[in-house]
């Protein structure tokens, strides 16, 4: 029956116009009682008389209009409002209570509702595009040969020890496009990363992207202003100069002006006419990055030309792996099949272009396969997916503490309000309508601490990300503040309010009513209250010690690694990158560019030395090659080694020892006998019982043999966490592929005293050739620690915090012990108990819940820790000096939060005590 | 007031409205009132103001529903008239009552020992 339904409904209805009801009613009323006086004076009444007996054959009015106000509108909403009523004037007679309740939930629910901003963008959001869940995204997978050669972008390791990667020749492409009946679309994209853009003359750096013409009409993603790109955009080799740009761009750099339609800028010196902008929210296919600038993909010959094999186009040449393609299925055709085709396609394509896959056994095992595509590219979720799942995890801590203070407030309070529970029960208030009112009011709270963490959340949304970049590069995490996030909060302090309501509103519930109304049970009565409420403290001072100890075993890992030896010295070092456009360079112009630029910069006063290389050591990265020592066995899939390609002082601009043989000199030129030195690693590895010096090895990175020259100390590299690895410099003259390099400039001073100067001399080589990311080794070594920095500072507040909560709920529940056992402590010293010995015994209460709560917290965090012990550094899960640390620390802490308690108690005065009955 | 009368039950006025309502198409509260103080050859006892509880309460039900108009006297009166959920109701509802009625008629008939 859908009756109480539709009345219930009725009554909602009945809330908005209530006036306009009562102003009908009584108008029916009226109209009623005038018939009705009609009638007996009709009948021979005087009228007063008539009037008069019309009322009493109608009845009272008043309790009528009464009745039918009551009826027209639901009366549980008017008891939750007499109820919330209630709460506003218990909160408010208990300012201090209050005010710490609130506080701690909103920092509480604030810390959580800031990291599911966080996490829900790397764990959760998919792509803003149409239907993101029919995408998927084509790798290929093979044995462990390397049948597919070098490849712009990634290529890992599938768990059977094969290869994978979601990168593909164009050429393989265009044969896949020719079996789209399969699928119902094929987008190809690929990140340009950064660009030069200039607007009116002034240039800038920007993420481009490359898209296929039909991407955005496939995604589903409409223009706000313009047309998006097309396929007749990508038809062939330059032959679309247009761009979309995106609506932050639009806003930042043009001003939301219609007029940028038809404009043309240049995007690494190319001319681009701007057709579209791209509504907010889709900003890349890259999850949580944000493009300018979205290109045709054929575009690539001119925007970002790759020489390979006497060509700069990579659209005709299958021999580069490089382009990313999202799949979006037809829903009348099953996953499977979809594959199947595609699979017959790529290997078709494959066995036609790839001379290794002609005439190998393993090329059986070279497959395509669908993967997940909702995401888009996604390093997110690798990246920091296992940081998001335990930052969720110590904020949902600090919110499990937050609650267990609060229902042990709330239980010392409804202990303390036993007797007005009492009262209204006696008066003949319900149960049901006690635990209503106990858990009106903490919903009540719960709910301002919900709007306080919201707001504090939505302050703080961008904190995370801000920590996390660093100030030279552009690339930075986007965020949304969307309606998931308030459901999320929305729904954590309703379960909160029910949670640390429900034991208090038992408590006061269960009440008996008539002994509490006696006042003679000081000593004995609420016992049980005194357990649960000792158990609530036990359990939150566990909690904190387990955030402290995460806080320490974090803290001491970044300062573990800030400590770490590098092998190289890092202090006054200037750093920055140039990318000489290959549209106006030759390899061989880039060399002497750097040539000139090195001549230059030297020759600036305050500049010590100063060298190039292609990768920054510690934060920028790494490059892999290949190293096969002259003379020795050949083997299958041999394992890769570093390169770092370096101009001549390098090694005297870094400070890294050179420990044998010599470093690079003038004489080390393009033309001259290849030379490579090899790091104390390398050495160990390759040439444990010869010299080095003198031997010869030819590698992928060099043509002919290249002769080993000398040995430099171990340093760190890619970042501070790995150990060495294997590596082998080499001059940058003497390498084909020269491109991106980092200028390294050691100064007296500080390195920004001679950046003007370095700028100058970079500007009278080429004025268009902008410095890159600016910085100093020790702001990139500080960079390369970002995520322990952030995960430092967040579980050190989340430890401070823990901290004060349990300072307050030790605090609170031994000055409700000491009030309530007044009576006992006064007849112990009337006895002759003296005041030490009071406060010992108080104390010593406090000591064994919190020794108990220790132990138990340690007991739970070593096993806890064990699941972030990858993300350690320099010590282990069980480190005895954190752990004893913070037991230490929560053990005075709860002696100092139950001295004041405990001296009180000392300065009972027995007579006064006993006469307060 | 005469002893006889007796108090309407409070589910039992509802189904006479209904059933007034039915038998009379669309009428306004004095009208039922009249009606069934007239049915009822003065034998109940009401106080015609609960006629309005019980209007309101069958509106709320869905059992009727209610419009302003202009009553045989040129004045404004909201008319009352059952809906269609209404009908079925009041067949429910008849047979309920007769069903009890005939049950409590042959309790209260039989003999004692």
């Amino acid at each position: 029956m859908r009756v109480p339904l539709r009345v219930f409904a009725a009554k909602l209805q009945g809330l908005f116009g209530q006036p306009k009801a009562d102003g009908e009613f009584d108008e029916e009323v009226r109209e009623h009682l005038q018939l009705l006086t009609d009638r007996f004076l009709h009948q021979g009444m005087s009228y007063p008389e008539a009037a008069a007996a019309a009322r009493r054959q109608f009845g009272n009015t008043t309790v009528l209009q009464q009745k039918q106000r009551e009826m027209r509108t639901p009366q549980m909403l008017a008891t939750v409002g007499r109820d919330l009523r209630y709460g506003v004037r218990q909160l408010r007679r208990n300012p201090l209570f209050t005010l710490i309740a609130i506080l701690s939930l909103v920092l509480g629910i604030g810390a959580n509702t800031a990291i599911f901003t966080v996490a829900k963008k790397v764990l959760f959001d998919t792509l803003p595009v149409q239907k993101p869940q029919e995408l998927r995204m084509l790798t290929w997978v093979s044995g462990h040969e390397r049948l597919v050669p070098p490849v712009w972008g990634d290529v890992g390791a599938t768990k059977d020890g094969g290869l994978t990667s979601n990168a593909f020749s164009y050429p393989v492409l265009e044969e896949l496009r020719k079996r789209t009946n399969v699928v119902a679309d094929l987008i190809a994209f690929k990140d340009l990363y950064q660009a030069t853009a200039t607007v009116d003359g002034q240039a800038e750096l920007v993420n481009a992207e490359m898209v296929s013409g039909n991407a955005f009409q496939a995604l589903g993603v409409k223009p706000i202003l313009g047309r998006p790109l097309m396929p007749a955009d990508d038809a062939g080799p330059g032959k679309g100069p247009v761009a979309v740009i995106s609506e932050g761009y639009w806003a930042e750099r043009f001003g939301r002006s219609k007029s940028v339609l038809g404009k043309t800028i240049l995007v690494n010196g190319i001319p681009i006419t701007i057709v579209g902008v791209s509504p907010a929210r889709f900003t890349s296919l890259k999850m949580g990055s944000a493009a300018q600038i979205f290109v045709p993909l054929t575009m690539q010959p001119l925007l970002a030309p790759r020489a390979q094999e006497g060509t700069t186009s990579l659209l005709d040449n299958p021999q580069s792996w490089w382009v990313l393609i999202l799949a979006r299925l037809r829903p009348d055709v099953p996953e499977a099949q979809a594959q199947a085709a595609l699979d017959v396609a790529l290997r078709q394509a494959a066995m036609a272009t790839l001379p290794k896959a002609a005439n190998t056994s393993q090329f059986n095992q070279f497959h395509l396969k669908l993967e997940p595509g909702d995401r888009g590219l996604d390093y997110l979720k690798g990246d920091f997916a296992e940081s998001s799942y335990v930052l969720l995890a110590l904020a949902g801590l600090v919110l499990l503490l937050a609650c267990v203070n609060l229902a042990n407030l709330l239980l010392a309070r409804a202990a303390s309000r036993e007797r007005e529970m009492s009262t209204r029960m006696a008066l003949g208030a319900g149960r049901m309508r006690i635990l209503r009112q106990m858990l009106t009011e903490s919903l009540l709270l719960s709910g301002l601490g919900g709007a306080g963490g919201l707001a504090l959340g939505y302050l703080g949304r961008n904190v995370i990300p801000r920590l996390l970049e660093n100030s030279w590069s552009a690339d930075t995490l986007r965020l949304d503040f969307d309606w998931r996030v308030v459901a999320f909060t929305v729904g954590i302090s309703l379960a909160t309010g029910i949670f640390f309501g429900i034991a208090p509103a038992w408590q006061a519930m269960r009440s008996e009513g008539n002994t509490a109304l006696k006042e003679a049970n000081h000593g004995t009565v609420a016992q049980r209250t005194m357990w649960l409420g000792k158990g609530l403290v036990v359990f939150q001072i566990a909690l904190s010690t387990i955030l402290l100890i995460g806080a320490g075993l974090f803290v001491r890992t970044l300062v573990n690694l800030s400590h770490t030896p590098l092998g190289f010295r890092a202090d006054h070092i200037l750093l920055f990158e140039l990318n000489p456009p290959r549209t106006r360079y030759t390899d061989a112009q880039m060399v002497q560019l750097y040539r000139q630029l090195e001549e230059k910069i030297v020759a600036i006063a305050g500049v010590r030395s100063v060298s190039m290389s292609d990768i920054a050591i510690v934060g920028d990265g790494y490059s892999g090659s290949t190293f096969h020592v002259s003379g020795r066995p050949v083997h299958k899939d041999e394992p890769r080694v570093q390169l770092n390609l370096v101009g001549e002082d390098f090694f005297q601009t870094m400070g890294i020892a050179v420990l044998q043989g010599r470093g690079f000199n003038a004489q080390d030129t393009a033309t001259s006998p290849k030379v490579a030195v090899i790091n104390r690693t390398l050495a160990r590895k390759y040439f444990p019982n010869e010299n080095p010096i003198g031997q010869t090895f030819v590698s992928e990175d060099a043509t002919g043999l290249v002769q080993v020259v000398g040995i430099t100390a171990d340093t760190r590299y890619a970042n501070l966490r790995s150990e060495t690895p294997p590596l082998f410099y080499m001059p940058y003259e003497q390498t084909m592929d020269a491109g991106r390099m980092v200028v390294e400039v050691r100064t007296a001073a500080g390195p920004g005293s001679v950046l003007s100067q370095v700028r100058a001399a970079v500007a009278s080589l080429d004025r268009d050739l902008p410095l890159i990311g600016v910085r100093t080794m020790t702001e990139q070594i500080q960079a390369s620690m970002s995520g322990e920095r952030v995960f430092a500072q967040l579980t050190s507040g989340f430890g401070l915090l823990a901290l004060v909560l349990a300072i307050i709920g030790i605090y609170g529940i031994m000055a409700y012990t000491v009030a309530r056992r007044t009576n006992e402590i006064g007849i112990r010293m009337a006895l002759g108990a003296r005041a030490e010995q009071v406060l010992g015994m108080v104390l010593r209460e406090a000591l064994w819940m919190a020794i108990v709560g220790v132990v138990l917290g340690v007991g739970v965090a070593v096993w806890l820790a064990r699941l972030v012990s990858a993300m350690l550094y320099g010590l282990k899960p069980s480190d005895p000096l954190t752990l004893a640390g913070a037991a230490v620390l929560l053990l005075c802490i709860a002696l100092l939060a139950a001295f004041g308690p405990a001296r009180q108690a000392s300065r009972v005065d027995p007579m006064r005590a006993l006469r307060h009955e | 007031m005469s002893e006889e009368r007796s108090e309407v039950l409070q589910g039992t006025l509802d189904l006479m409205i209904l059933k007034t309502l039915h038998a009379l198409g669309a009428q306004h509260g004095f009208g039922i009132a009249r009606r069934i103080e007239q049915l009822s050859d003065d034998v109940l006892k009401l106080n015609e103001g609960t006629v309005y509880t019980s209007l309101l309460r069958l509106q709320q039900q869905g059992w009727i529903a209610s419009e302003w108009g202009v009553s045989e006297n040129n004045r404004k009166a909201r008319f009352y008239s059952i809906t269609k959920r209404g009908q079925k109701q009041l067949t429910r509802e008849t047979e309920n009552w007769e069903r009890i009625s005939g049950v409590i008629g042959r309790v209260l008939r039989q003999e004692g020992r």
